[in-house]
């Protein structure tokens, strides 16, 4: 047997996770340049995409660890082993997760100060320049992180508001783009953030909020940030049950499960001393609507209600993370502190084993493992890298 | 001229080797190669043998087995299908699946190839980089210093 033409390896080794790549580059030097061209990790990230193949989960708090997730398997053999990420804002702590995108993860100091762009499963990253209008005092500072077809790069934006004691509103937006390696200042959002620390959630090209019309309003709303045209719109929220919403003390999360849009809204209620406010919270309800066609308000679903979350042992929250291959299954992160498969049949949910998780608090998100490179001016002046590939 | 009517379903075509060997098959069978359809397209005579130069009798009966398999659309559920093509691949050896690549990628049939890539991308899954070298032959020309450097580049990667 002779060599593969390079066209026929390509085919071949674009199949692979990003682990056997890696491996790859080992076996000798023709495979290792082959991998390391602009066009071949474009190559194997377009068929990573097509294929959902190659999944893998991040978590942070207060450390960054990752662990792979062959969504392949039978969910009743996935076994989760998370082992911690040498990550470049080392030594800060309290690091904070904003969006993964083409396997690439962008993640910020508390203070939202430094803010990098980073593959876990290469090292490669690239830090940020800062932004250049400070943030005074805001009480919400938000960011997003996504890739927009349209200008070929990824985007970061940042939304700050505050609304001062004397009514001094402060209400801007800053966008980062890839392709220029700049901050630009946008018009900021023309709605009330709900929430002043979840980032943005990536769905269709747009990042997605949960934002009132008004100022202390109740009545919720999705905002869509477009990374094409960089401008705000509405999407609305399913109908779910207000009474039960206002009874108990209700949290929306907003969520990208199988390329939808989905929001799941935990309803807890307070044992006790409510000084000691996350401990004493008790889940009475978890719900996930889908929304099956984006932008089309009548075709949100419930998918999921966990209404007894006693029995199935969740006491905090539950947050959807991604489906099992068939389809049958949504694997969720329980209270912050372990996972589980929710059977969509069953409707129940069976706990997973994870090795070297933490024992406080996390959250998680899922990246797609890919090989894109992200010229970073350390990096290059090492030499480690090569110089011209681009994030494509 | 060969023309696009129904008739044409049951007309044979004689597909000739690079070793000289003469298969007759369905039109429908052979059309499932792209660069078969070209050429008869520009074929006068259909009756003429054509030439699948680089292909050995061999490998070009495996290929024509394949196509048969695939021409015959609604006899087999795609799960059965599915579970034909894994048997069929499995009981190659290297030596045949990588000519059988070079025929499939040749002759143009999207199916055999992507069946081909996968099957030998799944060998090398899993394995480690002395695991792939041993069962591909090939010949490891780095230093173990370069080596060492790779290595230490993404650890995790090497651990199981």
């Amino acid at each position: 047997m002779a060599e593969f033409p390079t066209d026929l390896l390509t085919e071949i080794l674009s199949r692979l996770p990003v682990k056997s790549l890696l491996r790859c580059q080992l076996v000798c030097k023709s495979w290792n340049s082959l991998i390391k061209t602009p066009i071949f990790i474009k190559i194997h990230l377009n068929k990573s995409l097509i294929s959902n193949s190659d999944h893998h989960l991040l978590l942070f708090y207060p450390t960054f660890h990752f662990s792979e997730l062959d969504l392949d398997l039978d969910p009743h053999h996935i076994r989760l082993s998370f082992s911690e990420l040498n990550h470049p804002l080392k030594p800060h702590k309290g690091i904070q997760l904003i969006g993964s995108c083409n396997g690439v993860v962008c993640i910020s100091t508390v203070s939202k100060a430094r803010v990098v762009l980073y593959n876990p499963l290469t090292n490669s990253h690239l830090k940020l320049p800062s932004v250049a209008i400070p943030a005074h005092d805001p009480n919400k500072m938000v960011l997003g992180f996504g890739y927009d077809s349209s200008s070929n790069s990824c985007k970061v934006v940042r939304i700050v508001q505050g609304v001062g004691l004397l009514d001094n509103t402060t209400n801007n937006a800053q966008v980062y783009s890839y392709n220029d390696n700049s901050w630009r200042c946008i018009e900021g959002i023309p709605y009330y953030l709900y929430y002043g620390y979840y980032h943005g959630v990536l769905v269709n090209e747009g990042l997605h909020y949960v934002v009132t019309q008004e100022s202390h309003s109740e009545s919720l709303f999705i905002a869509r940030f477009d990374l094409a045209t960089e401008s705000f719109s509405l999407i609305e929220c399913p109908n779910y049950n207000e009474n039960l919403m206002s009874l108990f003390n209700s949290t929306f999360l907003l969520i990208e499960l199988g390329g939808c849009l989905c929001l799941m809204i935990n309803s807890c209620r307070f044992n006790g001393n409510l000084l000691d406010e996350f401990d004493n919270r008790v889940l009475v309800n978890a719900e996930l609507w889908v929304m099956k066609e984006y932008g089309d308000k009548e075709s949100w679903v419930k998918l999921l209600c966990i209404s007894q979350p006693k029995i199935v042992g969740i006491r905090k929250c539950a947050r959807a993370l991604v489906y099992s291959k068939d389809g049958r299954r949504v694997l969720i992160e329980i209270d912050g502190l372990e996972y589980g498969w929710y059977d969509l049949e069953l409707k129940h949910v069976e706990r997973i084993a994870a090795h070297g998780l933490p024992t406080e608090g996390f959250t998680t998100i899922t990246l797609l493992g890919s090989l894109v490179l992200l010229e970073d001016k350390v990096i290059i002046e090492r030499k480690t890298l090569p110089r011209n590939n681009k994030l494509k | 001229m060969a023309s696009t009517s129904t008739s044409t379903l049951s007309r044979k075509l004689i597909l000739k080797s690079s070793d000289g060997e003469k298969f007759e098959v369905d039109e429908n069978v052979a059309m499932q190669s792209q660069t078969i359809k070209h050429m008869i397209e520009d074929l006068d005579d259909i009756n003429s043998p054509i030439p699948v130069s680089i292909v050995t009798g061999t490998i070009l009966s495996k290929v024509i087995e394949y196509c048969k398999k695939h021409a015959t659309e609604d006899s087999d559920s795609d799960e059965q299908l599915k579970q034909w093509d894994k048997e069929y691949a499995n009981n190659m050896d290297l030596n045949t699946l990588y000519y059988l690549l070079l025929a499939a990628n040749y002759m143009e049939i999207k199916g055999l190839l992507e069946l081909i890539t996968q099957c030998v991308a799944d060998m090398i899954k899993g394995k480690s980089p002395e695991e792939i070298r041993a069962h591909f032959n090939i010949k490891n020309d780095f230093t173990p210093q370069e080596e060492a450097n790779i290595r230490n580049e993404n650890p995790w990667a090497f651990e199981n």
